[in-house]
């Protein structure tokens, strides 16, 4: 996490005082492989459930209370995938549409809508390379069509404390501690 | 650097992590059994 590249890629968007909240492993291969439906990431991990207004619905995953904050919150994270292995058009690249993160968060019928009028951009990433991605960014996946690995680091960064006394479920900075800027 | 995030949600950086680093990431991650994109 706090390796140079790392934080040339989270800084120019975040600042220095950025934190990682959630990392997740996917590996997609010929025994685990699937697809995914067009969607925002708009759930967000959660150390402890507070009832606070905006802050709904919650769910649990694996035992963490999640829940989807207002979309002002998540204008301000960043996702970077860190791909492990080749990621090209046959073994199910993330596909996106270009410029839906910029309208908060949408319904069914909006996502339909973006569907009907955006031609989709497939994120072809060579191993090694890193896709940075707004959580607001309508995005999907096909499963893949050839039996190989596509591993990659999901890891959400957020820049600023939630309220009410609400606490990310982690908090893992760019820098050992905090910076003042 | 292909595209910009804030216009159009996405940007793709060719060379983030060297040959080296993925091996020791490979070494000490592990997987958690959920999907995603």
């Amino acid at each position: 996490m706090q390796t140079p590249e790392m934080r040339q890629l989270v800084e120019q968007f975040l600042g220095k005082n950025a934190f990682a909240v959630r990392g997740i492993l996917f590996d997609k291969n010929s025994d685990a492989n699937w697809k995914v439906v067009w969607h925002q990431d708009i759930s967000i991990a959660i150390k402890e459930k507070i009832e606070t207004a905006g802050f709904d619905p919650w769910t649990q995953k694996a035992d963490v209370p999640h829940l989807q904050p207002p979309a002002e919150i998540l204008e301000r994270m960043l996702t970077v995938r860190m791909h492990l292995d080749e990621c090209h058009a046959n073994n199910g690249p993330l596909k996106v549409l270009l410029g839906s993160h910029r309208h908060g968060k949408l319904g069914a019928q909006e996502i339909a809508q973006w569907r009907q009028h955006v031609t989709e951009t497939i994120c072809e990433v060579p191993r090694g390379g890193a896709l940075l991605m707004k959580p607001l960014l309508l995005h999907a996946s096909a499963p893949a069509a050839t039996p190989e690995h596509r591993r990659v680091i999901h890891l959400d960064f957020a820049v600023q404390n939630l309220p009410n006394g609400l606490q990310w479920h982690d908090r893992c900075f760019l820098y050992p501690t905090e910076i003042d800027i | 650097m292909i595209v910009d995030v804030d216009e159009t949600g996405f940007r793709i950086c060719l060379h983030a992590l060297s040959d080296q680093q993925i091996k020791e990431l490979l070494s000490s991650l592990r997987l958690d059994k959920h999907s995603g994109t």
